[in-house]
């Protein structure tokens, strides 16, 4: 039972309420029960997503699978929950940065922050790559039309 | 067959551009492939961004190449480290990692290489034969056939792709919704937006699949890495060990005599291909165990070159029929089929029965570059695959972060707009979420783009129908053979518990392997 948290039927009780408050939240909004020139409803479809994740989710609740834990579940941790939110914060704020400062400059410290948390030794190599990448990236999408943001490095380029 | 087409077909593929894309597309597949963790999914959908700045048989030379190269790709790691590139190659590690540690890894790679070329060749003639004899059928179809025909697919998908027939349905429905984000497909009238005029445009595809393959991915690997846990074999020796001039070779004679293995892995591989959702492992192992069972004399997974072939052949022989959906019907059957369909999308061609009619020359050039992309897979694995062998080992404390950083720029290159960027990293945690749940992505994503087809192909029938729901639906013999096939797929899945065996066909050859 001191398991039970990570089993199917339990995921399934977390998405049944967690869609049952977005079928909710959709019932109740105007649009949802407009109805178009041809007669269908505005609403109908995202109603039937809503709905079809409502019915499997219920179905893994009390499917013959219920019981069962997903692989990737087995042994996750607290930290499993908070360790991709904090990468996908520091990528987001590396985008900020990059908007603001350019790709050029914003890139190297994200790239050496991330290597070095991963765990890649020695510091030298990951100095090196973290410079080295970004300008090869830099370059290549240069060559080809893309433009990455060049922030304040703009009249250089 | 449109003899004028078939030489602008000519005219399109043999320039500099569209060879120089397959090339770099094959090149950068066969790598992608050899690295663990990346997928041909994750290649093509960082690579779909720079699609954009291509013509539309560049585009399609650079995906179709990256496709091909990745699914032979994975062989390499596979044989060299027993770790395989993708799960594609698992079933290559128990004969081809033998192989390797009896000094015979080079036999063992040009193996994988000759069967993989041979199966990928035989099973794309076979595409360029049936699908535009499928697709002329297609095109008898009224909206009631092709709206059952989208729903049979996602049946299909969501019951074939994963071990729990909930799960893969949940994935459909989570695209369905996201598909129905924005303004309706028929009235332009915005809709399911939360009150954010960003979304009235709807989730852009770019975004998402960077999101739910690539970036979902990484953050998967990213904590793989902080916590230590690497999969993957102790390499007893190291790639140039392997690989040296005296290490064995393949000889002719060797080759010719795995051609059962071959006929095997082609015949499961066009078959298991063509269907949605059940993709390249399944008919790996399929192939697999099927040769293992019919010809015990060949010693298979003791280190036999025979159950290298019969692997290879079945994985590679998926990449062309993987298509015949997508172009006979414009319905993807598997998540890579669903990217190369949105690179026609974001190129301006709809995938539909009709490109047979409207875009001859776009099909014509499309079977050249499947049929080309073979010839420079032989060429490329045959020149780098002991130099690919090498990147197998590039540490992930490197890749990941790259890989995060080209995720961010493809997800902004794509429309230059903020907003996406943070958008695929939402949907990264959303498919990572999935992930660890136990979820399949590839319904999501192939949902996601039926959804605006099915709502105009339902609306359209109830018009014809002058708003009568039974007509609408079950207005022909087709359209209700279709639905109850829909229906009988679910309930046989259910009962039988299809998607759990499938799923176990390979985890039982890895539970006795150790």
């Amino acid at each position: 039972m001191s398991n039970w948290w990570r089993s199917n039927q339990a995921i399934g009780l977390y998405l049944l309420l967690i869609i049952g408050a977005l079928f909710t939240y959709i019932l109740w909004q105007p649009w949802a029960h407009r109805v178009m020139r041809d007669g269908f409803l505005l609403g109908m479809m995202p109603m039937m997503g809503v709905g079809l994740m409502l019915l499997c989710a219920a179905a893994m609740i009390m499917d013959p699978l219920r019981k069962e834990q997903p692989e990737n579940l087995q042994d996750a941790r607290t930290s499993d929950a908070w360790l991709p939110i904090v990468m996908l914060a520091g990528i987001g704020l590396c985008f900020w940065a990059m908007s603001r400062l350019g790709f050029l400059l914003a890139s190297p410290p994200f790239l050496l922050a991330f290597m070095l948390w991963f765990g890649l030794r020695p510091v030298r190599l990951a100095i090196i790559l973290a410079i080295v990448v970004p300008v090869v990236v830099f370059a290549f999408f240069t060559l080809l039309g893309v433009r990455l943001p060049q922030g304040i490095l703009a009249g250089i380029f | 067959m449109q003899i004028d087409a078939f030489y602008d077909a000519l005219a399109l593929v043999f320039t500099f551009n569209t060879l120089f894309w397959l090339v770099i597309g094959v090149f950068l597949g066969v790598g992608l492939g050899a690295i663990p963790g990346l997928t041909a999914s994750t290649g093509i959908a960082l690579m779909l961004p720079l699609s954009f700045t291509l013509d539309i048989t560049g585009a399609l030379g650079l995906l179709i190449g990256l496709y091909k190269g990745a699914v032979f790709g994975g062989s390499i790691s596979a044989i060299s480290f027993a770790t395989p590139g993708a799960p594609d190659s698992a079933a290559t590690v128990y004969d081809g990692y033998k192989l390797t540690k009896q000094g015979k890894g080079r036999k063992a790679i040009l193996t994988a290489l000759y069967s993989s070329v041979t199966a990928d060749t035989a099973s794309d003639i076979v595409v360029i034969l049936v699908a535009p004899s499928i697709a002329l059928m297609a095109l008898q179809f009224g909206p009631t056939e092709r709206l059952w025909l989208m729903v049979v697919a996602i049946t299909l998908l969501g019951t074939l792709s994963g071990r729990h027939l909930a799960k893969g349905m949940l994935s459909a429905g989570i695209g369905l919704f996201l598909g129905t984000i924005g303004a309706d497909p028929v009235s332009n009238v915005a809709r399911n937006t939360f009150g954010q005029s960003w979304l009235r445009d709807g989730i852009h595809l770019v975004p998402l699949v960077i999101g739910i393959f690539a970036m979902s991915q990484m953050l998967d690997q990213g904590l793989e890495l902080l916590r230590k846990t690497r999969g993957g074999k102790k390499v007893e020796q190291s790639a140039k060990d392997l690989f040296g001039a005296k290490s064995e070779g393949l000889t002719f004679r060797e080759y010719l005599s795995c051609w059962r293995e071959m006929g095997i892995g082609i015949g499961v591989g066009t078959f298991v291909g063509a269907l949605p959702g059940l993709g390249a492992t399944v008919a790996s192992f399929m192939s697999y165990g099927i040769a293992k069972q019919a010809f015990p004399e060949k010693k298979i997974g003791e280190g036999s070159i025979h159950g290298i072939a019969a692997a290879e052949a079945g994985n590679n022989a998926t990449v062309g029929p993987t298509l015949v959906p997508l172009l006979a019907f414009g319905i993807p059957g598997s998540a890579t089929a669903a990217l190369i369909g949105a690179a026609l999308i974001l190129q301006g061609i709809t995938p539909s029965p009709r490109m047979f009619s409207l875009h001859a020359d776009v099909i014509y050039a499309l079977f050249i570059i499947l049929i080309l992309g073979n010839l420079f897979n032989l060429g490329i694995g045959r020149a780098f695959s002991f130099l690919y062998a090498r990147l197998g080992q590039v540490p992930g404390e490197v890749l990941v972060p790259i890989i995060m950083i080209m995720a961010v720029i493809g997800a902004f290159a794509a429309r230059g707009d903020p907003a996406d960027v943070y958008m695929m990293l939402g949907l990264g945690f959303l498919g990572f979420l999935m992930r660890r749940v136990g979820i399949p992505e590839a319904p999501l994503v192939i949902t996601f783009l039926i959804a605006p087809l099915l709502e105009e192909n339902l609306r359209r029938a109830l018009l014809i129908n002058r708003g009568d729901w039974g007509g609408a639906l079950f207005g022909s013999a087709l359209g209700i053979g279709l639905a109850g096939f829909a229906v009988l797929v679910l309930l046989i899945t259910f009962k039988m518990n299809v998607g759990s065996k499938l799923a176990k066909i390979g985890h039982a050859d890895d539970k006795k392997e150790g």
